[in-house]
């Protein structure tokens, strides 16, 4: 650089304003600024609330300056509104009521379209499923409950089941068997504790008495749960059963000198570490979504109900301890059919949560669960007592009595109860492909638990 | 106080700061691209006004230095537009000069640095605004190449050329 710029440029940096002509300029600036305050950064700091009325606002003085639409904008506003208003009020109809039909054919079927792979199409159907029992369950807990709408509540449970399964049987042939079992474990939980919600209310154990032909019809439902649920159970004892005789007509191709060496076929059939590591992580995570579901929910339910779960998800937790016990030893066999109690119990928590907030909103909702465990064998059984604070005693009592009149014989009605959960996590494969579903499983609870 | 009049009180705090510490600096810059000095003063002034407008719409300024040279240069820039282009021969018949107001009045004596600011008037303006802005008013490449919508690269070319240029108009005022 030349030195005369440099000469030039130092000196430059000495031009100024003149002190008086500075001041001016200060003074002029300063009364501009008081003449135009912060009025639209004030707006820009409004809350959502005062921006969103500002919003409309704006909408109506824009209309008030064009009268010629003024009147095409009104209605639009006001048809979108109302449109609005009865979809949002239609998902808390009931049959029977006006907006039930908006329900069923515009709600319902809405979410129907935008469920588009296979999984949502199931937790949808199954979540529709769910929705017809509680509405009869709300409207039996109001004595407003008529036998054609539990006829009609069967059917339309019925026909959500069957979509359900159809969807299925295609990912059952693309080999996703560890989501179809998930599947078939949500079905089983929902059925326990909507069998037990209507075992509460055919006792007439709701808000007001039930007609006879309700009841029967009531119980005629609760049957068919009963029938469902043991048909589930009869059908995992007989896979276990193929498996097994499977499993020793191969031993028997392998060893054709020594076939009969029972206690080396046991040893080929231990379920590999990964697969039960696998189950581990996916009970983990059902337990965790259902923590979170029930810290959501805490407030809308009874504090029973809140109890009763959360003994659930203990139980769930020990068994996931007990299960990684067994695994340590070796026992994956073991470990395996814990870990798939504890998704069992987990999902029953959920399902009960959601229920309770639905159909027995302040009862003192309570469950009892009872786990044996016999060698490999564990059962499970769900009930509800009482909503009335009975002791001990009296809840013993009942329980015998509802027992004699529900099987038509006490031990057997308690033998159709029982889930051996050991069957249900019997040798399936591909479980850690589920880890990936969980969190769609978590969507669906979640909405369910909402609706 | 609530919230909202000290978010107001801290805006214009800031605005009565930048206009404390920049408005030296900004008319020292206006005067040496437009060489008259009731028009820098007046674009000064514009300048501190627009950005207060800016300012009261609820936006933000992250550098108020390169803010406000970016709306002193499009203002510099309209107000040529306006006036067209004005050859040199045609401003000195109106008899405008380019003079340095300097207090002091030392500058004045310094007569190859007057001679460099009268040399600095005949260089071409994308120049002559790129190297002041370079030079006196010490901004970075980048900040001028945000400022003037520009590349980095392109501004540095231009610094290049515009020193070249003045070298050769100085060499040329020398050899005369």
């Amino acid at each position: 650089m030349r030195k005369e710029f440099k000469e030039f440029l130092k000196n430059s940096k000495k031009i100024k304003l003149d002190a008086g002509e500075k001041n001016r300029i200060r003074d002029s600036l300063l009364l501009y600024v008081k003449d135009h305050p912060l009025i639209k950064a004030e707006a820009s700091n409004q809350g959502f609330t005062e921006r969103s009325a500002t919003f409309v606002r704006n909408i109506f003085e824009y209309i008030s300056l064009r009268p010629a639409p003024k009147l095409v904008a009104t209605l639009l506003i006001g048809v979108f509104g109302l449109s609005t208003m009865a979809t949002v009020a239609a998902e808390n109809a009931l049959p029977g009521e006006f907006l039930h039909p908006v329900k069923i054919k515009v709600n319902e079927n809405i979410r129907s379209f935008l469920a588009r792979s296979s999984y949502a199409k199931v937790d949808w159907e199954i979540e529709r499923a769910n929705r017809r029992l509680v509405e009869i369950e709300k409207l039996a807990d109001s004595g407003k409950l008529r036998a054609e709408t539990v006829k009609e509540a069967e059917q339309s449970f019925e026909g959500h089941l069957q979509k359900a399964t159809e969807v299925m049987a295609k990912v059952e042939a693309k080999k996703h068997e560890a989501w179809a079992d998930e599947v078939k474990s949500t079905v089983g939980a929902l059925l326990l504790v909507h069998q037990d919600v209507l075992g509460e209310i055919g006792q007439g154990l709701g808000e007001k008495p039930l007609k006879a032909e309700v009841k029967t019809e009531l119980d005629s439902l609760q049957q068919n749960f009963k029938e469902r649920i043991q048909e589930a159970n009869d059908n995992l004892v007989k896979e276990k059963e193929e498996a097994h005789e499977s499993s020793v007509s191969l031993r028997a191709l392998d060893n054709p000198e020594d076939p009969t060496k029972e206690g080396k076929g046991d040893e080929q059939r231990i379920l590999p570490q990964p697969a039960a590591e696998g189950k581990l992580r996916a009970a983990e995570n059902k337990i965790e979504e259902v923590k979170k579901f029930l810290e959501l929910k805490k407030s809308r339910v009874g504090a029973d109900a809140v109890s009763e779960a959360e003994r659930l998800l203990t139980s769930a937790q020990d068994s996931i301890a007990e299960g990684r016990a067994k695994i340590n030893a070796g026992d994956n066999n073991d470990a395996f059919t814990l870990f798939q109690r504890a998704i069992l119990l987990a999902q029953t928590s959920q399902r009960l949560l959601g229920v309770a907030r639905e159909v027995l909103p302040l009862s003192s909702f309570k469950l009892e669960e009872k786990i044996r465990t016999e060698g490999n064998e564990t059962e499970f059984k769900v009930r509800i007592e009482s909503r009335n604070n009975h002791d001990e005693e009296e809840d013993d009592e009942k329980e015998e009595e509802l027992s004699g009149k529900e099987g038509g014989g006490g031990e057997e009605s308690n033998d159709q109860d029982e889930i051996r959960e050991d069957d249900q996590g019997e040798d399936r494969e591909g479980d850690r492909d589920r880890e990936g579903r969980d969190s769609d499983g978590d969507r669906r609870e979640d909405n369910g638990g909402e609706d | 106080m609530n919230c909202r009049k000290a978010m107001r009180k801290t805006t214009e705090a800031q605005f009565v700061e930048a206009y404390d510490n920049y408005a030296d600096p900004l008319f020292r810059h206006c005067y040496l691209r437009v060489f008259n000095k009731d028009l820098a003063q007046d674009l000064v002034q514009e300048t501190f006004i627009k950005v207060w407008n800016y300012l009261s719409r609820g936006n933000e300024i992250r550098n108020f230095k390169s803010f406000l040279y970016q709306v002193t240069d499009n203002l510099i820039i309209d107000n040529s537009r306006k006036r067209k282009t004005i050859s040199l021969d045609l401003l000195k018949e109106k008899g405008v000069e380019p003079r340095l107001n300097v207090d002091d009045g030392k500058f004045a004596a310094l007569i190859d640095a007057k001679r460099a600011a009268e040399n600095l008037f005949l260089l071409d303006e994308s120049y002559r605004k790129v190297i002041l802005m370079r030079y006196l008013d010490d901004l970075s490449v980048k900040e001028i190449a945000k400022i003037c919508g520009e590349t980095e690269n392109n501004i540095s070319v231009k610094i290049h050329r515009g020193l070249k240029k003045l070298n050769e108009i100085l060499d040329h005022e020398k050899r005369v």
